[in-house]
């Protein structure tokens, strides 16, 4: 399997499993660091090893993956061909390959924006607008966006609101839809 | 078309500036207008979830408006009850509180006591029992007391999680038989059904739990109660003698009860009573506790709320002899 | 009365495929319908709509990975690889096909042999059951694609996430930071779809947007009934055997449909001839897992009726609507209740095969939304996300649970860590961990307990196995010797 299209810089795998090493260490160094508030507050049987032990025994396997990939990060970086083998095969393998773009970043900020707004202007005017944008952001023409959009907050009412009776937030505006 | 985007997002805000009305509160003559939880804090299938689904339906009926069940489980019942107390008190989340509201404040599980919430009826007390295999070597109590006072922690029980109901029953049986209360091993489960049947499979010694909870399996001849904790012997069960008639004066009893957050409108919660009683009083509610083996025992709003507190105080006294006060 | 009882199928089928929406949704609204028809009408509607779910969830795993349920996970796997390689009609048939035929082993095992797996099912207490769990988390951090230690690593995280809220054995409060809402832990359905529905989408829209407009998720393709026929005809050995192994996982209480996929796609995998292209849209890979699922359904109900312990919370509500049927769970069931389990039984036989019937509509339909263009089909995934993770609790605290783990998901996908152990341990973890301690207390601290007990020496020896054979056959497989002996 050649991808032309996902060269494997080895620097940018590096990168990569520095990341996710770091990532990882900062998990289980907060894991850690806070299963020291974890008090015996309820009774426990004389041979339980406590609430705090299974919390502690995972951060503490965490912490030794995380140093695992930081030490595997240094070879590819000091060891030129370390490792590509192992690329290949996750290839092959049928990972999903995904390079961390720029894209959903806006998306996720557009999301962020809208958990806010679900309080403010209520579920169907928020989820309106977000669909609307994320469409045109998408490339759609805006009537076409708006169009579809509309349905879909149709459709969401009509299946949640009616058909399962949840109640959506309304907003504070106290829209009436 | 980033234009758009932009355009969109400025008037969200605008939108968001706008004069925010305040979230319209229903009045209490149109309660309920949308669906209405009843938080159960114990797991699907047991006792408090069947009689919760029982209640919730029949108050679907009455105010035709769904009822569900939501079972937060966890935290020997803080999760669920934490929750319910918490929640906003506009009647639209109720609350199933048990026994466990009464002892867990005293254990540091969490600090809730029953004045967190409205009360608006008890709906159920079951007497604590004790069961056994057929086939174990125990034909009555004092034979289970006696092999516990002979072999301290050799035998292993369960019921309920540590420190829950049924835990606190036998811990306060063993304190009115003289024995010490770490003579045996309470073997924490998530409920009566699961420790059932590891007392079928041998896993366990005995299990303490209601009668009803068990009632399939005694029916079956698979179980034998040993004793049942009340003032008298249940009708559902004549031939079952009670703890009190074999020389131990100790009775437990596992109430249940339909509570709303505290603060909750007065005029909600007296028209939550007045649907609650009806219900309480229905012949159908009679024949489902029939059916299902659970005693009805009801205590309306005001006189609920002194009987919790006669409840506090009997079993403060029991969670520090066990030694489970924090 | 087969008209409702269709309907109720679609209706489950369209439920369990919509992320967000979940079976418990479905039977719950469906049960007070259910009062308004005659008994058996009604007992149908509700034991049809219980049996749909899983395929259903089965459904936007192959297309868009996105498992409706954590028993589809599996379905992530070689479905989802099929279905990119353009033979997702051919994966879903086949699914639908062995979930069907799963179901009819497991309700025909239920019938046969019912009180003989309760009892075995008796055997199982602490020791048994923890070794259970880590036998069906090891398998998904094992078989699912990428490095076997990422795949481990994303258990212990699931794991590590799932000790957050109030712990079950001691009461004790963990990661809670006083917040209520972390109380109960964290909810592992925002946590899925934000896993992978939402991480999905991310992936989607990072790429080239010229792709986006042009390509629909899925291409116009014709149901390859013949050919699923065939090949599940051509691994009838596989169906059978994963089909009875998950119908007695399903039978343990505690354990799932989600050990059961798992576990049989492991199985499939160890005896295949084509072992080492597991992963890559392997017929095998499809059919294990699918067999297993649907056939666990039915195995749960053994202890849910025999002893009434329900295995989930579906279960918890099939089994209370079936006491207003006068079905009472208990020991003397099959003598007590005759006629109406004869009913229950041959209703929950003719489910299956009206399921076949559900399915190729709910397959057809859902392929149709997703011809739509890739950007409408993905506001839609983020709009369902959104409003399938509020309405679980009514809480917007659960839709930004939603999002943080789409992001984590995210990241973590790029740096190929494989998702499927992260959900399991999330779901799994608590069962490792309580009857890890709660063993040692009913032990007395007697940690040889865990070994010592004919089934506990069984699952170890499996699991020794797993761990050990696994270096083995990626060796033999770099070797470029795919001969693999069973």
């Amino acid at each position: 399997m050649t991808s032309s299209r996902l060269p494997h810089d080895p620097w940018q795998r590096i990168c990569g499993l520095g990341l996710l090493s770091a990532g990882v260490i900062a998990v289980a160094g907060v894991a850690i660091w806070f299963a020291g508030d974890i008090g015996r507050t309820g009774p426990g049987g004389g041979h339980d090893p406590g609430p705090r032990f299974f919390p502690l025994l995972l951060s503490l396997t965490l912490l030794a993956f995380g140093i695992g990939h930081a030490v595997q990060a240094a070879l590819v970086a000091f060891l030129p061909g370390f490792g590509s083998q192992g690329i290949q095969s996750a290839q092959q393998e049928g990972v999903p390959s995904a390079q961390i773009g720029w894209r959903w970043l806006i998306l996720l900020m557009l999301l962020v924006l809208y958990i806010f707004a679900i309080g403010w202007i209520g579920f169907s005017v928020s989820t309106w607008l977000i669909a609307t944008g994320m469409m045109i952001g998408l490339g759609n023409r805006w009537w076409v966006a708006a169009g579809v959009a509309l349905v879909m907050v149709v459709v969401v009412r009509v299946l949640f609101v009616i058909l399962f009776r949840v109640q959506l937030p309304a907003g504070e505006l106290g829209l009436p839809f | 078309m980033k234009k758009y985007v932009a355009l969109i997002l400025a008037f969200c805000l605008v939108g968001s500036a706008c004069q925010p009305g305040g979230p319209g509160s229903g009045s209490v003559e149109s309660y309920p207008t949308r669906t209405v939880s009843i938080i159960c804090p114990w797991a699907p299938g047991g006792g408090t979830d069947q009689i919760a689904r029982f209640w919730a339906n029949a108050l679907e009926r009455e105010f035709g408006r769904p009822f569900v069940v939501v079972n937060r489980t966890g935290g020997s019942g803080a999760v669920g009850h934490t929750a319910g107390a918490t929640a906003r008190p506009d009647g639209y989340t109720l609350t199933m509180i048990t026994f466990e509201l009464s002892t867990m404040h005293r254990m540091g599980i969490s600090p809730l006591t029953f004045e967190d919430f409205s009360c608006i009826l008890q709906i159920n007390g079951d007497a604590a029992a004790i069961l056994v295999r057929a086939d174990s070597p125990w034909k009555s109590l004092g034979d289970l007391l006696d092999h516990i006072r002979q072999n301290p922690g050799a035998v292993k029980m369960s019921g309920t999680a540590t420190g829950a109901a049924w835990d606190l029953a036998r811990a306060g049986l063993q304190q009115a038989a003289g024995i010490p209360v770490e003579s045996v091993v309470w073997v924490p489960t998530k409920g009566a059904a699961p420790s059932v049947v590891e007392l079928l499979g041998g896993h366990i010694d005995a299990v303490c739990c209601s009668v009803p909870e068990a009632a399939a399996q005694i029916e079956a001849g698979q179980l034998r109660v040993l004793a049942v904790m009340s003032e008298q012997r249940l009708e559902s069960f004549p031939d079952v003698p009670t703890a009190k008639e074999q020389g131990v004066d100790w009775v437990a009893v596992g109430w249940r009860g339909l509570a709303a957050p505290k603060n909750t409108p007065v005029e909600l919660i007296d028209r939550l009573v007045a649907t609650c009683r009806e219900i309480a009083d229905s012949d159908e509610y009679r024949e489902f506790m029939e059916k299902t083996g659970y005693a009805i025992e009801v205590r309306l709003k005001d006189e609920f709320r002194e009987f919790l507190a006669e409840q506090d105080a009997l079993w403060k006294q029991v969670v520090e002899a066990a030694g489970y006060d924090q | 009365m087969l008209a409702p009882w269709l309907l109720g199928m679609v209706f489950g089928i369209f439920v369990g495929a919509t992320p967000g929406l979940t079976a418990t949704m479905a039977v719950a609204l469906i049960v007070p319908i259910s009062f308004h028809l005659e008994p058996t009408a009604g007992l149908a509607l509700i034991v049809g709509v219980s049996f749909t779910a899983i395929f259903a969830g089965d459904i936007p795993a192959t297309y868009l990975r996105i498992p409706g349920t954590p028993a589809s996970a599996a379905a992530t796997l070689d479905g989802h690889q099929m279905a990119r390689q353009g033979r997702g009609s051919l994966a879903l048939t086949l699914d639908l096909f062995c979930s069907s035929l799963g179901g009819l082993i497991g309700v025909g095992l239920l019938i046969t042999v019912a009180p003989l797996l309760a009892q075995f099912a008796l055997q199982f207490s602490f020791y048994e059951r923890f070794w259970l769990a880590v036998f069906g988390l090891s398998l998904s951090a094992l078989v699912s694609a990428g490095s076997t230690s990422k795949g481990l690593m994303a258990a212990c995280l699931g794991m590590l996430l799932s000790t957050v809220g109030i712990d079950v054995v001691s009461g004790a409060p963990r990661y809670t930071w006083g917040n209520v809402s972390l109380m109960s832990g964290l909810d592992f359905i925002p946590v899925m779809i934000g896993l992978f529905g939402l991480s999905e989408v991310f992936r989607h829209i990072s790429r080239p947007l010229g792709a986006m407009r042009e390509q629909a998720v899925v291409g116009r393709e014709s149901l390859p009934l013949l050919e699923a026929c065939r090949l599940v005809w051509q691994h009838k050995l596989c169906v059978l055997r994963s089909s009875v192994m998950g119908t007695v996982i399903g039978a343990l209480p505690g354990a799932g449909a989600d050990i059961a996929a798992w576990g049989a796609y492991g199985l499939a995998q160890k005896t295949s001839r084509r072992s080492a292209s597991f992963g890559t849209g392997v017929v095998e890979g499809v059919i294990a897992p699918t067999s297993a699922n649907n056939a666990a359904v039915a195995g749960a109900w053994i202890p849910a009726l025999v002893f009434g312990v329900p295995g989930d919370a579906v279960t918890a509500i099939v089994l209370g609507a079936l006491m207003m049927y006068d079905i009472k769970p208990g020991p003397h069931i099959f003598e007590a209740s005759e006629d109406q389990m004869r009913s229950l039984f041959a209703v929950a036989l003719m489910t299956q095969v009206l399921l076949l019937v559900a399915g190729l509509i709910g397959i057809k339909a859902f392929g149709a939304i997703l011809r739509l263009p890739r950007s409408i089909v993905l506001t839609a995934v983020v709009v369902f996300s959104v409003v399938g993770s509020f309405a679980l609790n009514n809480s917007l605290f659960d839709v930004s649970i939603m999002l943080i783990f789409g992001v984590v998901g995210y990241l973590l996908e790029s740096q190929r860590v494989p998702l499927a152990p992260m959900i399991l341990g999330l779901i799994l973890g608590p069962m490792v961990e309580e009857n890890l301690r709660v063993g040692l207390i009913s032990s007395d601290g007697d940690l040889s307990r865990f070994f010592t007990s004919p089934i506990s020496a069984v699952l170890v020896a499996l699991l020794l196995l797993t761990y050990l054979g696994l270096p083995v056959m990626k060796m033999l497989m770099r070797r470029g010797g795919p001969t693999q002996p069973a």
